[in-house]
């Protein structure tokens, strides 16, 4: 074990960072995928005196920021949880999305779900710092996914008004490069764990180039030959629902053709309906992340989309590399094992 | 019988003040008090020190670092007779974000949190908004700039020298982001999730209490990620709202007022439903009874 090395591995499904095992036998220092992390807090640090007289002496209890494959797939084993699988090209708007609903849930600006707990408070956290004063910035932004992130997940409890029924969720955040990847070689998706495993897919396209008269036609082209990619590898089915969002609704409602805009997008909605036939429930919706005057208020739009979500199945878990057992003793022991392909559905 | 309860919060979030002035209530009887003092304890070092400040009416110093103190109440319920030793752990705040931020946790902090019966936890009433919205905030500009328009303004957009902004630091993180990330902690595998009371304590409610709220409905409305998180994660969190000034007033501004009083118990406040006036004992007390 690679004990004194800290960091983690870019590489899905390896928790060399926790375990001190690579996935590919091989030295951290000789992995390419391994990330070695920044210098341990002075106190922490070997070297300290505070360290040694701390010396065994601190717990490891974090998830992290986010939840790698096999952590999400652990905490689904461990309990119910409907997994959203976010599609879309760079900057279409899905890790903004998904950082403005967990603002919106635990700040109660919504009426029908109540926020009830995330294993990644962390994540959440960092992926809307630059939506916040404490950012210095004085325009709202999101941090990109980069490709050189692996995937990852972020976890969300929410309460429903209605009965005060809990509902867990495990949403994907994968860079935006990997679907532009799959435009060139559609079977990619194939390999994409978290939209096999999707209890819902959320496909979003970009209102800014919807509205944008010269990108219009590109943008919806190569959405339509992805929407075609993921219903060919049977990514689309009954137990799938895909909800078509059009982000940045505030920066379509500034322009004067509006309405043409989101007539154009319904139509689009309508098109791929068709195109899945009775496969699944194709809805589409419309949402801001960020204020607009007009719209009055935050997320306008979100809480519709998501009511969809609440009535998920939950069945199904990931095909992983890793067997990760469900019931264990400690965080530790969750160590993943490796057993080669397995699919534990 | 001994009962463990455990003061948690951030740093600054008034936790030293509350155990200054707690012992200061308890060894002086000047009032009623739910709990009535059996006995000193064996170490009563850092109650003196501390206890020494808040009766000079000076800032009680923050526990700060690895600087951990544990402190032993002895003491009977004056309503029951019960008699328990109450140990509260006065630990840095510091201890109290790296959960949330770095994700370790001190063992001591960690036995500690796991044995303890019951929490009271701090939030300062005084402390600014950690986690504005930069839209929001726009909103207000917006509003504000839409009163003052005037004619020749028309619609020109002000230049927004913007930049990258500053980059994301955990320990910076909201506070009550740190806070239900301990309280999610605690009840996480490898421990088992077990039932406990907890008191809010909203300290420095002296700064609040000209606003007509309640504690109960200043918590609901200005934490709202950690009163939504009490209530929707019942049982395992039962939970009270209470509004403390330990301190009486604002220091130094309020010195000389808070000296002049024959009694420095009566500088305390504490607001809740049935907490007799100044008793900081009353939260403690139901704790205890869990």
């Amino acid at each position: 074990m690679n004990a004194t090395i800290r960091g983690t591995c870019k590489q899905d499904g390896c928790a060399a960072g926790v375990s001190g095992v690579c996935i590919e036998n091989l030295k951290l220092d000789e992995c390419p995928h391994f990330v070695v992390a920044d210098p341990v807090p002075e106190e922490f640090s070997a070297d300290s005196e505070s360290a040694r007289t701390m010396a065994g002496e601190v717990v490891q209890i974090g998830r992290g920021a986010s939840l790698s494959l096999a952590e999400a797939d652990a905490l689904l084993r461990s309990r119910s949880a409907s997994v959203v699988a976010f599609v879309g090209g760079p900057s279409v708007g899905k890790t903004t999305l998904v950082s403005t609903i967990y603002e919106l849930a635990r700040r109660r600006r919504m009426v029908n779900f109540g926020f009830a707990g995330s294993d990644t408070i962390r994540g959440f956290e960092e992926r809307c710092h630059l939506s916040r004063t404490a950012s210095g910035r004085a325009v709202p932004d999101t941090k990109r996914t980069s490709r050189r992130n692996p995937l990852s997940f972020l976890h969300l409890r929410l309460v429903r008004a209605s009965g005060n029924a809990i509902s867990e969720f495990v949403i994907s955040d994968r860079t935006g490069e990997d679907f532009d990847d799959v435009l060139d070689e559609p079977t990619r998706c194939k390999s994409m764990p978290e939209l096999a495993r999707a209890n819902r897919l959320v496909f979003l396209m970009d209102g800014s180039l919807l509205s944008a008269v010269e990108a219009r036609n590109a943008h919806i082209s190569r959405a339509r030959m992805l929407f075609m990619a993921l219903l060919q590898c049977g990514l689309i089915d009954s137990d799938r629902p895909v909800q078509i969002v059009l982000t940045k609704l505030d920066i379509i409602q500034a322009t004067a053709h509006a309405a043409a805009t989101l007539a154009r997008f319904d139509d689009f909605v309508a098109e791929l309906r068709t195109r899945s036939g009775e496969k699944s429930s194709v809805q589409g919706h419309k949402v801001a992340a960020r204020f607009s005057g007009d719209l009055g208020t935050v997320g306008s739009g979100i809480e519709d989309m998501m009511q969809g979500w609440v009535a998920l199945p939950t069945s199904r878990s990931f095909v992983t590399r890793f067997r990760v057992p469900a019931q264990l003793s400690t965080p530790r022991a969750d160590l993943m094992i490796r057993f080669g392909d397995r699919d534990f559905t | 019988m001994t009962t463990k309860q455990i003061i948690v919060g951030m740093p600054g979030s008034g936790k030293t003040t509350f155990l200054a002035a707690l012992r200061y209530l308890l060894v002086s009887g000047e009032v009623q008090t739910s709990l009535k003092l059996l006995r000193l304890s064996e170490s009563e070092k850092h109650l003196n020190e501390i206890e020494k400040s808040w009766i000079s009416c000076e800032a009680v110093a923050r526990t700060r670092g690895a600087a951990n103190e544990w402190v032993v109440f002895h003491v009977r319920d004056s309503e029951t007779g019960e008699e328990s030793d109450l140990t509260l752990p006065d630990l840095s705040g510091e201890a109290f974000r790296e959960p949330a931020s770095r994700g370790v946790i001190r063992r001591p902090v960690y036995d500690a949190l796991g044995k303890a019966d019951g929490w009271a936890l701090f939030t300062n009433a005084d402390r600014g908004s950690d986690d504005d919205l930069i839209c929001d905030l726009s909103e207000v500009i917006d509003f504000l700039e839409a009163g003052t328009h005037t004619p020749n303004s028309g619609a020109a957009s002000v230049e927004v020298d913007d930049h990258e902004g500053v980059a994301f630091n955990p320990d910076e993180m909201p506070e009550e982001a740190k806070l239900v990330e301990l309280l999610q902690i605690i009840n996480r595998r490898p421990l088992v999730p077990r039932e406990r009371r907890l008191a809010v304590i909203i300290s420095a409610w002296d700064v609040v209490a000209d606003d007509g709220l309640t504690p109960d409905q200043w918590f609901e409305r200005k934490r709202p990620m950690l009163h939504q998180f009490l209530k929707f994660n019942r049982p395992y969190w039962e939970f009270r709202v209470y509004g403390v000034s330990a301190q009486g007033g604002v220091l130094p501004r309020d010195r000389a007022q808070l000296q002049e009083l024959s009694n420095p118990t009566e500088r305390i406040k504490i607001v809740a439903p049935g907490v007799l006036p100044h008793d900081l004992s009353t939260p403690i007390r139901w704790l205890m009874r869990k």
